[in-house]
């Protein structure tokens, strides 16, 4: 009895088995996509996050600085909507003289996004790199300028959907 | 330490008369077994006509065959079998991996793309009116493609402009984000918000901040600028 667990053929194949068994795990582990779990910061990785966050930030920043002297309390009700914290405070500051300067000019500022991409996504928070095309028009006396903004975003996820909380110009 | 034979063996002592009792079990079943074999050699010699061969023999001398000492060798095959099926298994995921990796953008991916864009446009987006030829060497360095080409183009009339403008320009990434990376293709798209010191020889240094956007390429294990420019306002 002893001497079969120790023969010569019995060896030779459980060591052919337990080389199988290495060779397996090795492949096992490198195949694991090195460190793609391990980073928090799912920017570009996770294609529909990323799509997802620059979709919604885009709309919100076109709404936020978009401006026409005859409504401006839709700008202010997107702003509400899509502003969170010190973009908020920030905004309501803005929109002050804003209203005050408009009414006069009869001022429509129009923004629109030229190009987005984020630099950091993880569970609930993204900061983005945008930039933005603003073109003001005093409707009366049909006067128009664009400026090129070019703008660094955080925004955190609220209930799924991602509002904007930073909004620093560069 | 007394060898008292009345007292309880401990459970090392039973294992090592177990194996005693099973060792002595199995010299008497050789034993047993040489018996026979020699019997039977008995036997067969006592025959007129010598059997052509011994197969009784070759059985009780070689215990192989018989089902207690083929059980080892039965149980090794299927350890083995079974390690061949991991294997095979592992072969497969490691393959699927393999392919799925080379479409799919990683963290270690991303962020390599976006160093080495960083370093480009910096280079691509400083020059040194007294160093232009080292300037147009790192220019080279940093890119490929159309814009590398377009650096070879630099005609004398150029250089005489360049120095006589007598200004450093260095530039520094204030933010930079991928936007699209397609790692089997090797190319990327990065934008970049950089600020440029203009640094005349007599006078002040004039700082602006510029939109830009870098075409890359994988080049080897790295990444080059295929094409810079700045993004100014679109005039609708």
């Amino acid at each position: 009895m002893n001497r079969g667990w120790t023969s010569v053929p019995v060896l030779a194949t459980a060591a052919l088995a337990l080389v199988c068994a290495v060779v397996a795990s090795v492949l096992l582990v490198t195949a694991g996509g090195s460190g793609a779990v391990a980073d928090p910061n799912q920017a570009v990785v996770d294609r529909t996050r990323t799509a997802q966050v620059i979709g919604e930030v885009d709309t919100d920043l076109e709404h936020v600085l978009s401006f026409d002297y005859r409504d401006p309390a839709a700008t202010r009700s997107a702003a509400h909507q899509a502003l969170l914290g010190q973009a908020l405070q920030q905004y309501d500051v803005l929109f002050q003289t804003l209203r005050q300067k408009a009414g006069n000019q009869h001022l429509v500022l129009t923004a629109k996004v030229i190009s987005a991409g984020v630099t950091l996504l993880n569970d609930g928070r993204a900061q983005l790199l945008v930039f933005l095309d603003q073109t003001s028009t005093r409707t009366s006396d049909g006067a128009t300028s664009t400026s090129a903004a070019q703008i660094r975003i955080t925004a955190v996820q609220r209930s799924g959907s991602w509002r904007i909380s930073e909004l620093v110009p560069l | 330490m007394t060898d008292d034979p009345d007292a309880e063996p401990t459970p090392a002592q039973r294992a090592a008369l177990d194996a005693a009792k099973a060792a002595k079990k199995a010299r008497k079943a050789q034993e047993k077994a040489d018996r026979l074999a020699a019997e039977y050699r008995r036997l067969s010699s006592d025959t007129d006509d010598p059997p052509a061969d011994t197969p009784a023999v070759t059985v009780a001398a070689d215990p192989t065959p018989s089902p207690a000492t083929r059980t080892p060798l039965l149980a090794a095959a299927a350890l083995l079998v079974a390690c061949l099926a991991f294997l095979v298994v592992a072969i497969v995921v490691h393959a699927r991996g393999g392919s799925d990796s080379s479409a799919q953008v990683t963290p270690t991916l991303r962020d390599q793309v976006l160093l080495a864009a960083r370093q480009d446009v910096v280079v691509l987006n400083s020059l040194d009116y007294r160093a232009i030829d080292r300037g147009l060497t790192r220019w080279r360095d940093a890119s490929t493609g159309q814009l590398r080409s377009s650096f070879d183009h630099v005609t004398p009339a150029d250089r005489t402009r360049i120095a006589g403008a007598k200004a450093v320009t260095t530039a520094r990434i204030l933010e930079a984000a991928v936007v699209s990376l397609d790692p089997s293709a090797g190319q990327a798209r990065i934008i970049a918000s950089v600020e440029l010191t203009v640094t005349p020889a007599n006078g002040k240094a004039v700082v602006k901040r510029e939109r830009q956007q870098a075409d890359l390429q994988r080049i080897g294990s790295g990444w080059k600028v295929s094409g810079l420019q700045q993004v100014g306002v679109t005039v609708s």
